[in-house]
């Protein structure tokens, strides 16, 4: 296990001067399933882009495998934002050969699968699709590489309980001891049992980083339920 | 990496914009038909009282091939910037700026298609004209080939310089081409800094700056025009063919330095200041 | 034994008791070899790394081992496998006898109550057939 991610100082203020994530430092090691866990306005968001060079650092640093966000980090990561990000005029299978053009890591046959086994049909326009179908497919896009961190900004916010215990069966059998995966949402109950850690943050500051596990010995309660205690309004 | 961006942004656009420039290119060449057409002239004298019939006829039809050279001009213009600003500065743009491709890599492939279109566009519509034209003022056809054949001729002869001031023109129509590109780019990337409304502000912008040009090249021009008359009436005036390539020379440097300059600041600010939403 | 996990106890004990059970039942027999560590943490719906970590439990406890060839397989030492049986009877017995202690039986209420049971009609108690019944 070795540092996949490092912020070193880490602030970003935006333009009115507030501090969305301010002087954080924080591991992140490969071989683990975090959950970045905080209330909205807490930075998970800002930290998210910073990792993926969207957004540029006002100060500090944050190093993916040693190097600054860039080309060669972008390889390496695999990020499923909140947004839709696909052009709705383009057909699923149109997608499957863009992912494969421009990305070495991506394994089509994965994505065929589980596109399949969801009932997508591949030659199906995405502007005909519902809005749940087409945050699964970019779900689907995002889990076929074999990327070395997996960052799933609410990746079964949108999507039917049927559908979210298949998603969270694929985060788990896709895992690779090489690799990790930080997933951000407030459906904590319904994945707490496959993180290995979680982050909370509060104010862009991390004020927790604990195994799960220790958590339910110590505080004898469900991640959830620490969480809103932490977080209590 | 760039070459997949490129045939990309091909395979995005190329639908559309040949659609546009076939239907400028059929409405030319039926331009040929309409205007040429010896039966249709004489059946246009023989019949005075369809004339008002006729005259609606050219006209319409004049007023949609015009339409048509419009829409395709403008619509690629407006085509081109519309796709920049919605695949980098909407939701798309988290699909393409976590692509592991450069900032440099996303706005030249979106340049060189760009461009292509639009020298495409500019040499259709210059083609078409020139049908049109020559159809609607030659007796006919045969007579109509003469011509051009003998404009082309005499381009042929001309000294080589005429063929080097040509070649820096055509240069130069590029450059601005370019310019015109980059423009719209760099309104749009410098408008995401405006908080408030981002489209208004690329607008705004993008007004502006092309307000500025407007007022710089009517300065350089009355500048010139003021030295050219100095000189004429100081009997220096040498209008020689060195000037004039100089002159070209130094305009085609100046335009695209200003593009290189445009395009580095396209470039900072897409790599520095980007904040999707 | 299907997974039926709280979330407000650390997940990999819960892991070793339901493994634990599938081994003593025989749903995984003497000798036998178990699903990888990633199928089992599919089919519970964890996290390997837990899964893994309640499967290193066990092999401490010496249920099972693995073989580089044949992965992870429950012991066949049949001895261990029996009296590991027979320490979570006695303790489930002894949760039995302080639940009912709490309602105030005595241990010859108590018989009573595990005698009537044992020898009801169907061999059934509340819809689950006792093992050894049929």
């Amino acid at each position: 296990m070795s540092a996949l991610i490092e912020c070193r100082n880490l602030t970003k203020c935006y333009q009115n001067g507030v501090p969305a994530v301010l002087d954080m430092n924080l591991t992140i090691e490969s071989g683990h399933i975090y959950g970045l866990l905080g209330p909205n306005g807490s930075g998970k968001t800002t930290l998210i882009k910073m990792i993926n060079g969207l957004l540029i650092p006002t100060a500090g640093e944050v190093l993916i495998e040693g190097n600054k966000p860039g080309v060669e980090s972008r390889k390496i990561i695999s990020y499923l934002p909140e947004r839709t990000y696909l052009d709705a005029q383009n057909k699923v299978s149109d997608m499957i050969a863009f992912f494969e053009d421009f990305y070495e890591d991506f394994k089509p046959d994965r994505a065929w699968e589980m596109l399949e086994n969801l009932g997508i049909n591949r030659e199906a326009r995405l502007k005909t699709l519902s809005k749940g179908t087409r945050e699964k497919i970019q779900l689907i896009l995002v889990m076929s590489r074999e990327a070395k961190l997996f960052i799933l900004d609410e990746p079964i916010a949108g999507v039917d309980p049927a559908a979210r215990d298949y998603i969270i069966r694929t985060i788990i059998t896709n895992y690779n001891p090489e690799a990790s995966v930080m997933i951000c949402t407030h459906l904590i109950s319904d994945i707490e049992n496959i993180l290995d850690d979680v982050i909370f943050l509060k104010q862009g500051k991390v004020v927790l980083k604990a195994q799960v596990d220790e958590i339910r010995e110590k505080a004898g309660k469900t991640v959830d339920q620490y969480f809103r205690e932490v977080f209590a309004c | 990496m760039l070459k997949k961006l490129f045939v990309h942004e091909w395979k995005d656009t190329w639908k559309l914009l040949t659609i546009l420039n076939v239907a400028v290119i059929l409405l030319s060449l039926s331009g040929l038909i309409v205007f040429n057409n010896r039966n249709m002239e004489s059946v246009m004298e023989s019949s005075n009282n369809n004339s008002v019939g006729y005259a609606m006829f050219y006209g319409s039809y004049m007023f949609i091939y015009i339409l048509s050279l419009a829409v395709l001009t403008l619509g690629s213009m407006l085509f081109f910037y519309i796709r920049f600003y919605r695949n980098l500065y909407t939701d798309q743009g988290y699909l393409m700026h976590t692509l592991p491709v450069t900032g440099k890599d996303l706005i030249l492939s979106k340049t060189f298609v760009a461009m292509i279109w639009r020298v495409i566009a500019t040499v259709v519509c210059t083609f078409s004209i020139l049908i049109v034209v020559w159809s609607a003022i030659a007796e006919d056809g045969a007579e109509m080939w003469r011509e051009m054949k003998e404009v082309f001729t005499q381009l042929k002869i001309e000294n080589g310089t005429a063929v080097v001031a040509i070649i820096l023109v055509i240069l130069m129509t590029i450059g601005a081409q370019l310019f015109e590109v980059f423009l719209g780019y760099l309104a749009i990337s410098i408008g995401q800094q405006v908080s408030k409304n981002k489209v208004l502000g690329s607008i705004g912008i993008y007004i502006g700056i092309h307000v500025l040009i407007n007022i710089v090249k009517n300065i350089g021009t009355q500048v010139f025009v003021f030295r050219i008359i100095r000189e004429e009436e100081a009997g220096m005036f040498d209008p020689s063919q060195a000037t004039v390539i100089l002159t070209l020379l130094i305009m085609d440097v100046l335009i695209f330095a200003l593009c290189y300059g445009m395009y580095m600041l396209i470039h900072h600010f897409m790599k520095n200041k980007l904040n999707l939403d | 034994m299907t997974w039926n996990l709280k979330e407000d106890r650390p997940i990999y004990v819960q892991i070793v008791e339901t493994l634990r059970m599938r081994i003593v039942s025989g749903v995984y027999p003497p000798g036998s070899r178990i699903p990888s560590v990633r199928e089992l943490a599919a089919e519970a719906g964890v996290n390997p790394n837990t899964m893994q970590r309640a499967l290193a439990d066990l092999e401490r406890m010496e249920l099972i081992s693995t073989q580089r060839t044949t992965g992870k397989t429950v012991t066949e030492d049949e001895s261990r496998i029996l009296s590991l049986k027979e320490s979570i009877a006695e303790e489930e017995t002894k949760i039995y006898f302080v639940k009912m202690g709490e309602l105030g039986f005595d241990h010859r209420q108590i018989a009573d109550f595990v005698k009537k049971a044992a020898d009801g009609e169907n061999n059934e108690i509340g819809g689950y057939t006792l093992m050894g019944g049929e």
